[in-house]
């Protein structure tokens, strides 16, 4: 029985992760078209992917839409989300569900909404609109993990700071935020991931020349013949699996998740 | 009363519902202003083609065959692919739990980690592994199983695949955390009293991880009709699912009514998801 | 208002939704005493001392303290320290920190305050310990420090919720001294929450025995475990024998009646009288008994008797005559070494 369970478990396995590997091999191949398995090996295609300038410039969109939308996230969502647990007020759990109401419906819909009644009629600049759809797509995220680090908070501690002599203001910077601190970093790289992988609304809301990396990937998936896709993707596993490994052993990741 | 001076104390910190309204406004009238209104109106909208409150618009996206069809197909697809992870997930779950205490953390994380990679990346390794001459074609010709490569990618059958890979991690993860409360040696006292493995998944382990399904259930329905990626880049326009022609109208054709006719089902079917996740939720802490 | 009225409750209500948990307070508080708030589990005590701490709002009533009226003033503008049950120490910060946090909030200079610190961990016996982290010490280095993180801001007023109670009974005891010598030393007001009756009489001045929101009985230690005012306080003192006098007779709460040949010798306000197992007297007096059980306890000798009032425990020294079980005994009840009581429940 055992080593049923874990045939079954590795081919199962390799079903999720091999094809990874398959990317990861393919970025390699050192010929002129995509070919699996790949000869020549080099990296000339990772090198290729690194020094393009649409895609270096891409890369810099889709980072800074994530670090401004995950700022803006936490922003609203700590607050909100320390006021909900500690003050408990009335409708708290009707507010909680209003925050968390984006990650209900998909991208393509908040996408779409924003596109036709949002961005158009008040013709708002291609960033602008994709900032405020990613924040709004990673608010949920913000106050979730964020609430999980502060149920965890003692209310006493406030209370003796208070006691102390502390203005609320000065409580907070002093005692709460230091103690939530791992929350909020794991609430930051969970929303900058989301947002820098995200492309249903950043399909709708991207304009001409304004690409985000995924979604210049998807759309040239079908017009490039070379292993670029695969290069990039290779470079984007790589990147989010060092950021997830770093998190967990910095931070216990998996323990807001 | 005394133990819970907790929320008679905060009753006097918070001292003004101002400072609480301060705290969390921001954020209630961001998604209210950037979401909730926007998503309103397009969805009243579909009610509204003309100006005049009708349903025409729903008419005319019924009675469309091409777009019945991606409905169907949208369904379908949900269906298969719940049920492929339920199976997968049932068998990756016993596993894991089975495993060593030490192995099943690793097991466990090994199984989230596919979830943060990006997931254009995760379609377009299918790419290269269904492909004409990807992988599992080049496999089956080297093996001399068959002569001409078959085409698998752009067919609904690539998108299975895609899916499955993309939404098993989601049903796991559930599983795991039901089988794991289950009470210990249920499935040898199953055995003992004579049940063969059928019964004893039927019978014993499916009523009590029931709880664990439907969460992951609907987590994968729920993203397997909603999902715009894979069924894009492995089924192709030929075979559109709700996703897919909801982007093409828009993008293509322009046909905004019809688009927010499929965002509206959408819609309603990620609210009725979610509406069963709370219920379960609800029971849950209600028995706790 | 004058100074030796340090602190004053005045009718202090306080009130959860429709529950009412405190109900019209009166209590004065002398500068440099140490009173005690006694009482089970729900009668109000903590609430009463968070009210006073600011951090909770009164429904109605007043609280002064050193004559000003501190009722609607912000907690951290009080000066009023609280040592919690739970310590409640900032995690994140050292020993000293968690000792400066206070006074970098009154803008002392940093050398002061290092000074302060110094002088403050070595009272508390933790010196050279300014380094840790709070979760490096044992209960007993962390239950000082949250003293010494009170203290040290010199606060008008110290309150204490239960401090001692997360101790084992041999630190507990020391630490009663510690504190005792401690308030003696710096002078400092103190209200002592506490369920505990011992650690109450041991260490205050007076003693407030709360039930259900109000204040049963307010007097030093001496008077309250001698002369307990009412069956409840009476009960809570170690007076299991409590019995309502109607028509020159005992009652018992079964129904049961006997005869008190010293009834008359009361005063009409007494209302009830309570015994104490150790003064019930067994093998000669007026009245008779069964031995039901004899249990000995080493230095005494514990006995239930079957009597007209129903069962009584009763207490004598282990070296006085021991008398078997199913005897029929002869037992007194002495007015001496009764208590009165002025309610009948």
């Amino acid at each position: 029985m055992r080593t049923l369970g874990r045939v079954v478990l590795g081919l199962i396995y390799l079903f999720l992760i091999g094809p990874f590997l398959v990317i990861i091999a393919a970025a390699f191949h050192g010929g002129d078209t995509l070919t699996f398995p790949p000869h020549n090996l080099s990296f000339r295609w990772i090198i290729a992917v690194i020094e393009n300038d649409d895609f270096q410039s891409d890369f810099l969109l889709s980072v800074a839409l994530a670090v401004a939308a995950t700022f803006a996230a936490l922003a609203l969502g700590i607050p909100a989300a320390y006021a909900l647990i500690r003050h408990r007020p009335r409708g708290a759990e009707t507010i909680r569900g209003l925050l968390s109401s984006p990650v209900v419906v998909s991208g393509l819909v908040i996408g779409l909404a924003l596109l036709h009644y949002v961005v158009v009629p008040l013709n708002l600049p291609v960033m602008v609109a994709l900032f405020v759809a990613h924040t709004a797509i990673l608010l949920p995220y913000a106050v979730r993990v964020v609430s999980a680090s502060l149920a965890n908070l003692r209310v006493d501690i406030e209370e003796a700071a208070v006691l102390l002599g502390a203005s609320r203001l000065k409580m907070f910077r002093s005692i709460v935020l230091p103690n939530i601190r791992n929350g909020v970093l794991a609430a930051a790289i969970l929303s900058f991931i989301t947002s820098f992988n995200e492309v249903p609304a950043s399909l709708f809301l991207t304009g001409p020349g304004v690409h985000t990396l995924p979604v210049e990937m998807m759309l040239s998936m079908e017009l490039v013949y070379d292993p670029s896709i695969a290069a990039l993707s290779t470079l984007l596993t790589v990147a989010t699996l060092v950021i997830v490994f770093a998190a967990e052993r910095l931070l216990g990741l998996s323990r807001y998740v | 009363m005394e133990r819970d001076g907790g929320s008679l104390t905060t009753r006097a910190m918070s001292a003004s519902g101002r400072a609480v309204a301060i705290l969390v406004t921001p954020a209630t009238a961001y998604v209210t202003l950037a979401f909730l209104l926007p998503v309103a109106v397009l969805i009243a909208g579909t009610f509204q083609p003309n100006g005049a409150l009708s349903v025409s618009g729903y008419a005319r996206f019924f009675s469309e065959p091409l777009y019945l069809e991606a409905l169907w197909r949208t369904i379908r697809i949900g269906v298969v692919v719940t049920a492929i992870c339920i199976a997968l997930g049932y068998a990756m779950a016993l596993a894991i739990v089975g495993a060593k205490a030490s192995a099943r953390g690793q097991l466990i994380g090994l199984t989230i980690l596919p979830l943060m990679i990006s997931p254009v990346a995760r379609t377009y390794a299918w790419v290269v592994v269904l492909g004409h001459s990807g992988l599992l074609n080049g496999l089956l010709v080297a093996l001399g199983l068959t002569d001409q490569p078959f085409r698998i990618l752009f067919t609904e059958g690539a998108v299975y695949v895609g899916l499955v890979q993309l939404f098993l991690p989601l049903m796991v993860l559930p599983l795991v955390s039901a089988l794991e409360n289950l009470p210990a040696d249920v499935i040898s006292a199953a055995r003992s009293l004579g049940a063969g493995w059928g019964t004893v998944f039927w019978r014993v382990l499916l009523p009590l991880t029931r709880e664990g399904l439907v969460i992951g259930g609907t987590i994968v329905f729920n993203g397997t009709v909603t999902a715009y990626i894979t069924p894009a880049v492995l089924g192709g326009t030929r075979h559109l699912t709700l996703a897919t022609l909801l982007y093409q109208q828009v993008a293509v054709t322009d046909d905004l009514l019809s688009a927010g006719v499929a965002a509206t089902i959408l819609i309603a079917m990620s609210v009725a998801a979610s509406m069963v996740l709370r219920r379960v939720a609800a029971t849950r802490s209600r028995l706790s | 208002m004058s100074d030796a009225d340090y602190l004053s409750l005045q009718r202090l209500t306080l009130a959860h939704g429709a529950a009412t948990v405190v109900d019209a307070l009166d209590l004065t508080v002398q500068r440099g005493e140490i009173v005690a708030l006694l009482g089970p589990s729900g009668c109000g005590k903590t609430t009463t001392m968070r009210a006073i701490a600011g951090l909770l709002n009164p429904r109605s009533g007043t609280i002064h303290l050193g004559g000003r009226d501190i009722t609607h003033i912000a907690p951290n503008k009080r000066d009023i320290g609280l040592v919690f049950q739970s310590y409640a120490l900032f995690p994140h910060l050292t020993v000293a920190e968690n000792l400066a946090f206070g006074l970098r909030l009154r803008h002392l200079s940093a050398a002061e305050i290092a000074k302060r610190v110094e002088a403050m961990l070595e009272t508390v016996d933790l010196a050279g310990m300014g380094d840790r982290l709070p979760r490096q010490l044992s209960g007993g280095q962390q239950q000082r420090v949250a003293l010494a993180r009170a203290i040290v801001v010199e606060p008008r007023l110290l309150l204490l919720d239960e401090p001692l109670s997360n101790l084992d009974a041999s630190l507990r005891m020391e630490m009663r001294g510690e504190l005792r010598r401690l308030q003696q030393t710096l002078g400092i007001t103190m209200i002592y929450v506490t369920h505990d009756q011992s650690e109450a009489l041991a260490l205050a001045d007076r003693v407030a025995v709360m039930r259900a929101g109000k204040i049963e009985q307010l007097a030093d230690p001496e008077t309250v475990f001698d002369y307990p005012s009412t069956p409840f306080i009476a009960r809570f003192m170690g007076f299991d024998a409590v019995f309502p006098i109607v028509d020159d007779k005992l009652e018992s709460a079964t129904g049961g009646q006997m005869p008190y040949g010293d009834a008359g010798q009361l005063p009409v306000n007494t209302k009830a009288l309570a015994w104490r197992p150790r003064n019930i007297v067994i093998g000669s007096g007026p009245y008779r008994a069964h031995v039901i059980l004899a249990s000995y306890l080493g230095d005494t000798v514990e006995y239930l008797l079957d009597t007209p009032l129903g069962e009584i425990k009763a207490a004598t020294d282990a070296a006085a005559p021991r008398h078997p079980i199913g005897k029929a005994v002869a037992f007194d009840l002495p007015l001496a070494k009764a208590a009165r009581l002025d309610t009948a429940h």
